[in-house]
């Protein structure tokens, strides 16, 4: 379409490209930002600028930094010799809000899953099997998603890992807190009655 | 479930009308293309909000107009009464909704709505290929549970990962890492068909005992894996043992050659296979009794009269199997039945006769 301008055409294209965003969205998004206070437009596009230069990934874990390594790797009372595998940054956060977790983290930044072509090698596995071979490490918990792709992947680490003497759990999956029986489906009850605990 | 009304718009060649119907049969009488089977259509688009005659929803619309839109007045046993309403748009965007509620996954109607087609395309069940018996005993299991349908998507997904890997992945240890989601969800979808299978055997018995005393008809799921002759103990070690056998060949096809994708249904008369020794009339026989069966069973696991839908299928069979036949199916339950000519239905509870002009039905 011709906006009769070649710079707003441009922008509402790469707008566009973004994930979750259309052409409507984003020609909405362009039209808004030329309208808006100058400061407004600067600021975001400053921060756009600057993104990808100061934001990176911690060199031990993987998880969002702006600097060599990550608050948490840094932190000297968190415990050492436990670290707990999840797929993404945003599940750090998620862990984080709990306050039950004192360990590390390590972030893989996906799972296995041959059909998108990502195999082990597209992965932050390598580091991960490093950090476990300097020793420290006495337990991985892996906190990948329960599905096809995160329990294959919850595979893979365990078979890598475990030959190192280190100890490797996963994730409970069972009834959720405070629902009743009656409302959950019959493969979360069967899975919850295979993993049951003594009282 | 009763369906008391239909009101349509722009859908095929119905005209723009709200018809009532009798809880009872309603027949539908007409020349060819009038649109007798597109009243069936409509009604059996809640089942999964899918038609069962194409694939792509944009073929519903009628031809010029850029929407169609069905929509369905229906009561429960239990005293609930609920609206269906379903609108495609000529961009093939779908949007159902249930009593006013838009519906975001069409796995939420599951057991809501009810109801059973037979017409001829029903033939394959006998004559087809495995897909076709699959298939049938995969979608009466997810009628009635919504764990049937999940496990089922999550093995196509383990067996997706895994034709891939056998593909892509550089090392042995890569491609069979993916064995053990697909063993352990193949395990459980085995075990879900073999109870539905088993549940189907006994109401086909029943059934064929009322219709004809000629035949011995019985169903015997094959699983891929589980081979008597094995010294497995157990399913999974069955499946993972014959995965192993497997393993040269799967590596140079690329694709997994055993599991509940490769499994079949056998069908029986007398003990004998019925697909090379049986007759065309027995093989329809087996193929309405199959249907009657996925009826009962809906029926027993809902607690609740499925609505049955006929297209063109007494002209079929011999007189007196039709006539025991629609006893049978006139029991307690609706009924829609298309026929080219009138029928005679004898003993018809409330019987409703509508004839199909142009899309348009009158009395």
């Amino acid at each position: 379409m011709d906006y009769g301008s070649e710079t707003l055409s441009d922008l509402i294209r790469s707008l566009a490209r973004l994930p979750g965003i259309g052409t409507k969205t984003a020609q909405r998004l362009a039209l808004h930002l030329l309208k808006a206070d100058d400061e407004e437009a600067e600021k975001l596009g400053n921060l756009i600028a600057s993104l990808r230069e100061k934001v990176r990934f911690c060199k031990a874990c993987g998880s969002i930094t702006e600097k060599e390594e990550c608050a948490i790797c840094m932190d000297p009372s968190r415990n050492r010799e436990i670290i707990c595998v999840v797929e993404g940054p945003q599940d750090v956060l998620l862990l984080e809000k709990t306050r039950h977790y004192k360990g590390l983290y390590h972030v893989l930044h996906g799972v296995l899953s041959p059909i998108d072509g990502i195999g082990p090698e597209n992965l932050n596995l390598a580091a991960l099997e490093q950090r476990v071979k300097s020793g420290e490490i006495k337990e991985v918990i892996v906190a990948t998603n329960p599905t096809v792709e995160g329990d294959t992947t919850a595979l893979y680490i365990a078979k890598t890992i475990e030959p190192y003497g280190c100890t490797v759990t996963r994730l409970a999956r069972g009834l959720p807190m405070g629902g009743s029986l009656e409302f959950a489906d019959d493969m979360t009850i069967a899975s919850a009655l295979e993993r049951r605990e003594k009282i | 479930m009763l369906i008391e009304t239909l009101s349509s718009t722009y859908f095929r060649n119905l005209a723009s009308q709200t018809i009532s119907f009798s809880p009872g049969v309603n027949l539908l009488v007409g020349e060819n293309g009038q649109g007798k089977t597109n009243v069936l259509e409509a009604i059996y688009l809640f089942k999964f909000g899918r038609s069962f005659r194409t694939r792509r929803d944009s073929d519903m619309i009628r031809f010029g107009e850029d929407f169609c839109r069905v929509e369905i007045w229906s009561a429960l046993e239990r005293g609930d009464s609920e609206q269906f309403s379903l609108a495609v748009e000529a961009s093939g965007a779908k949007q159902a909704k249930v009593s006013g509620k838009a519906i975001s996954k069409f796995s939420e109607l599951v057991g809501k709505y009810p109801c059973v087609l037979f017409g001829p395309q029903d033939l394959m069940l006998a004559n087809g290929p495995p897909e076709e018996r699959r298939r049938f005993i995969d979608m009466t299991g997810s009628m009635t549970d919504r764990s049937y349908l999940e496990l089922l998507k999550g093995y196509r997904r383990a067996l997706q990962q895994r034709n891939a890997a056998l593909k892509l992945a550089a090392i042995p240890e890569e491609r069979s890492l993916w064995d053990r989601e697909l063993v352990e969800k193949g395990c459980a979808l085995t075990e879900r068909r073999t109870r539905v299978v088993e549940q189907i055997v006994r109401h086909v018995k029943r059934h064929s005992s009322t219709l004809s005393h000629l035949f011995e008809f019985s169903l015997d799921y094959k699983s891929s894996f589980m081979d008597e002759s094995m010294a497995a103990t157990d399913a999974r070690e069955a499946f993972s043992m014959k995965l192993a056998s497997m393993e040269e060949e799967e590596a140079r096809r690329g694709v997994t050659l055993v599991g509940p994708h490769r499994d079949d249904v056998f069908l029986l008369e007398g003990g004998k296979d019925l697909k090379r020794f049986g007759s065309q009339g027995q093989k329809r026989l087996l193929a309405v009794l199959m249907k009657l069966a996925e009826l009962s069973f809906l029926e027993a696991e809902l607690e609740e009269p499925c609505v049955l839908l006929l297209d063109d299928v007494f002209s079929e069979f011999d007189a007196t199997i039709g006539k025991r036949l629609m006893q049978l199916l006139n029991d307690g339950r609706q009924v829609f039945v298309t026929s080219p000519s009138q029928l005679e239905w004898k003993d018809a509870r409330f019987m409703k006769k509508f004839r199909v002009e142009a899309g348009t039905l009158g009395a």
